[in-house]
């Protein structure tokens, strides 16, 4: 048994070599991946900036400038954009993250140059006014509310990387805090994209069934004539070294307590990173995995259990162990719990029928991402947004590589308790339980 | 860079996906075929070889609309324990197994119907299908872990009462359904999860898991031949009962009227709706072309213009027909900030009211069905999504040339069918509201 290995095949396990690229002299990056199970295409397209390039006092702005970007441009009226792309049969939408913003379209292969055509205008045409940014704050509010302000684990999550992060970024939420949203301005949202929305700081993505060099030549003649900006100012904060475990308290209306340990960890820069990687699929993936069985099916401490490595986070963020706690457990109980099962990693080795489970989970799971158009892209857009796109194919190599002593000696420097950062979500009080008969008449 | 960690939760998307598009378009339909087993069983295979793995899925009709009164959740529990133990393998086992081939092999409940899914490599289909055959045929349903997944239904339940919008759908779907079929999300109440037994789940199993009421689906690398034998070769033996099990009968509609709940938060989270329509229903497809105009259409629709885009009330707001065999809903989803909550509603009313008594533009009409029409084969952009979409064509009996009909299905609706369906299944005088929020806050728009 322990020689069974998942190896899939040499196809799924390298994307790298049916990748084309190109850079356009502008500076646009571009990434073509051809699958031809269907004809559809998935463009996406993603710029080099999210709430780590904000201050505090402005925070949000790059996600509020991402609801924007459906608004108006020189040639089209506000939800123009969407209208268009939907009356052509695609789905569209953007995120925003710490460290990115992504747009995307999917639709019809023979529609690409259409979407190529809009986000190309609305990199540089796109026009700001007080009529349609003043109610887009608004959204964005209602947003914040459902998100953050009204959901305990949003709230937790908030604080507890509030009290992580001293120096970096990191520390505030991507959609910013309310006053924040509230008063940014015109000229704020202007600079932000000005300087940040420059083909010299964005990738495009295309994966389907398109053929890569008809493509590259659609997207350099869409984007081609887009100047470059001056290279944005680059992200210089470092976090300092933290000197001690840090708890932040978050008291809400809620039913059940909930916990979140947060250690600072290294990204796939580090080679560190692989082991860290494999770690947290020991620890929570699947029902067999230690934390899970420990304390999900066999102690009964919690409703559930996630471990979640940072792999890909541009600058070294947190290694999250969390989960929400089942009715009437203590959390002392459960922190007891998490403290011996990390001691048992960094003690004893796990054995080899363990680690290769461990890697037979993260093997499959590669092959599964490449399921969805939409995943490959993200996954080339993600690696090359943090250095190379063709390290992905070093990523299976590169776990298959990590040993028990590796495991050892990550959890021992690491995940460590002066290196943790806690979050614990106190109810106040369980939301009352709902019932009542229709009280009013509506007519 | 595994699935959860890409698809992080810091993530902000600019608006939750739309509501539940349906599709078609020409040359796009997938190669699938089916047959139907000496057992009864039906099996749907759909060759998808460019990558090595297989979806594989039963579906089974065995969804919660057959809880019967006071045992609601029944059919749920059943399925989560599926997985929990059989007659030869523990649950330990049955994960550690599973975990080791990395696979994925979970079962579900949903209103209509339950399924069991695994998604595995090609060079492990062997393995992961004698796991799957063996927790659909031969469950034993432990003590042990019949008190485990009770417990957490019971927790899950409790942790839902923290989601506002979860309670606002709880309270409407009692309010609306009455003693029908519908009535409680499948995963039931406290109160009737706390009381079901072993004996209730074993039962239920016994009842429906027959083979004649299954709809075995495959998608990924692999043909109808290697199905066909691996299904004789695991689920051949699996015979129906003779016992039965019966949904409860449908409520009459109720009375309009205005729930609320109360929460200690900064939004109000409502659901305004009341009694939807079958899938069968022939007006199905004018209906999808409506709620598009209307509410489902995201950035498109009317509701999103006048209360998001225009006025700036809420990040989200759609509006949708839950399909069923028994007639589903229809409803509208918004959050606001408890004193916009007036106008929010104010403008949802005129919408209806303006889609009721207004044909809709020629412009919109032509949109609604280039949308509808033209994201079809978006439908397919996975073996999950792939072998989800036959399960129910199959399930809701629409026939495997349903991708090559969809299209002239909905371009044949015209603005005429758009008012009469508007007519007909929007009812505002019959509307149900739940509100879920600080009620103090809350004021409710004169009449």
């Amino acid at each position: 048994m322990l020689t069974l290995s998942n190896r899939a095949g040499a196809d799924a396990d390298s994307i790298g070599a049916r990748v084309r690229e190109a850079t356009l002299a502008n500076g646009l990056k571009i990434l073509v991946l051809p699958v031809t199970k269907a004809p559809v295409v998935t463009l996406q397209i993603w710029y080099r900036v999210g709430s780590r390039n904000e201050k505090l006092g402005t925070t949000g702005l790059s996600h509020l400038l991402e609801h924007l970007m459906f608004k108006e441009t020189d040639k089209l009226k506000p939800e123009e954009f969407s209208r268009i792309i939907q009356a052509n049969g695609g789905e569209l939408n953007a995120f925003t993250t710490a460290d990115y913003t992504a747009y995307f379209e999917t639709l019809s292969a023979d529609r690409l140059p259409l979407a190529l055509e809009l986000e190309a205008d609305r990199m540089s045409n796109l026009k700001l006014r007080e009529e349609t940014t003043e109610p887009e704050k608004r959204v964005v509010m209602e947003e914040r509310r459902l998100r953050s302000v009204d959901n305990p684990w949003g709230a937790l999550y908030e604080e507890m990387n509030a009290a992580a992060f001293r120096a970096h970024p990191y520390m505030w939420p991507v959609i910013g805090w309310m006053s924040d949203i509230q008063s940014a301005t015109l000229a704020d949202i202007r600079d932000h994209y000005q300087t940040y929305y420059r083909p010299n700081n964005a990738i495009v993505v295309v994966v389907g069934n398109v053929d890569p060099d008809a493509t590259i030549d659609r997207v350099r003649g869409a984007f081609g004539p887009i100047a470059a900006g001056p290279a944005p100012r680059p992200v210089t904060e470092v976090e300092p070294p933290q000197l001690g475990e840090r708890r932040v308290i978050v008291k809400k209306e809620a039913n059940l307590p909930a916990l979140v340990w947060a250690y600072k960890v290294p990204n796939i820069k580090s080679a560190d990173s692989y082991a860290l990687e494999v770690l947290s699929t020991i620890l929570s993936d699947g029902e067999s995995s230690r934390l899970y069985r420990k304390m999900v099916i066999d102690e009964r401490l919690l409703l559930d259990v996630n471990a979640d490595n940072p792999l890909l986070s541009l600058d070294p963020n947190l290694f999250t162990l969390s989960g929400q706690l089942l009715p009437d457990k203590k959390v002392e109980d459960v922190e007891a719990m998490l403290e011996k099962e990390i001691e048992a990693i960094a003690s004893r080795p796990v054995s080899d029928r363990e680690l290769q489970k461990a890697k037979n989970q993260i093997e499959a799971q590669f092959v599964f991402a490449q399921d969805s158009n939409f995943y490959q892209a993200m996954l080339l857009a993600r690696v090359e947004l943090i250095g190379d796109w063709r390290s992905l194919d070093g990523y299976l190599p590169a776990i298959r590589k990590v040993g028990a002593e590796d495991l050892r000696r990550v959890a021992r420097q690491y995940l460590v308790p002066d290196q943790r950062t806690v979050g614990v979500l106190v109810p106040t009080g369980p939301a009352k339980h709902a019932a009542a008969p229709p009280s009013e008449m509506l007519h | 860079m595994r699935r959860t960690a890409v698809m992080a939760a810091t993530m902000l998307f600019a608006t939750l996906s739309l509501a539940a598009p349906a599709r078609s378009r020409a040359g796009a339909t997938p190669p699938v075929e089916r047959s139907v087993l000496a057992s009864g069983m039906r099996l749907l295979v759909i060759r998808q070889p460019h990558l090595p793995m297989v979806v594989v899925s039963a579906l089974v009709d065995a969804g919660s609309r057959f809880d019967p009164a006071g045992k609601e959740g029944l059919a749920s529990l059943t399925a989560d324990l599926l997985t929990e133990g059989t007659e030869k393998r523990t649950a330990a086992a049955i994960h550690d197994a599973v975990d080791f081939l990395g696979a994925k092999l979970g079962a579900a409940a949903g209103d209509d119907y339950a399924s069991l899914s695994l998604t595995v490599l090609k060079k492990d289909l062997e393995a992961g299908f004698d796991l799957f055959s063996d927790v659909l045929l031969h469950p034993r349903f432990p003590k042990g872990e019949f008190a485990r997944k009770r417990e957490e239904a019971l927790a899950g339940l409790e942790a839902e009462e923290q989601n506002p919008g979860a309670v606002a759908e709880r309270v409407f779907r009692k309010t609306l359904y009455g003693g029908g079929p519908y009535r409680a999300d499948p995963g039931g109440w406290k109160e009737t999860v706390a009381k079901l037994t072993i004996a209730d789940v074993k039962a239920f199993y016994q009842a429906a898991y027959q083979p004649q009421r299954a709809i075995l689906v495959a998608s990924g690398d692999v043909t109808m031949e290697e199905m066909t034998e691996l299904a004789d070769r695991r689920l051949g033996a699996w015979k129906g009962q003779r016992a039965e099990v019966k949904a409860t009968q449908p409520s009459p509609p109720p009375r309009a009227g205005v729930i609320r709940v109360e929460r200690e938060l900064t939004q109000a989270n409502l659901v305004w709706g009341h009694q939807g329509t079958t899938r069968d229903n022939p007006d199905w497809y004018a209906l999808q072309v409506m709620n598009y105009i209307l509410g489902g259409g995201g950035f498109s629709s009317r509701m999103m213009s006048s209360i998001r885009i225009e006025a700036g009330l809420a990040y989200s707001v759609f509006s949708y027909f839950v399909p069923g065999k028994f007639p589903g809903s229809f409803q509208v989803v918004l959050q606001t900030k408890n004193a916009t909550t007036a106008e929010a509603l104010r403008r949802l009313r005129e919408e209806v009211e303006r889609m009721r008594a207004k044909p809709v533009s020629d412009e919109e009409l032509a949109s609604a069905k280039r949308y509808l029409t033209g994201s079809f084969p978006l439908r397919f952009d996975s073996n999950a999504e792939m072998v989800g979409f036959y399960s129910q064509v199959e399930f809701y009996g629409l026939g495997l040339d349903y991708p090559d009909r969809y299209a002239s299905l909905v371009d044949a609706v015209t603005q005429d069918d758009i008012q009469r369906v508007a007519k007909t299944y929007l009812r505002p005088e019959d509307a149900i509201l739940v509100i879920v929020g600080k009620q103090s806050d809350i004021q409710l728009p004169e009449r």
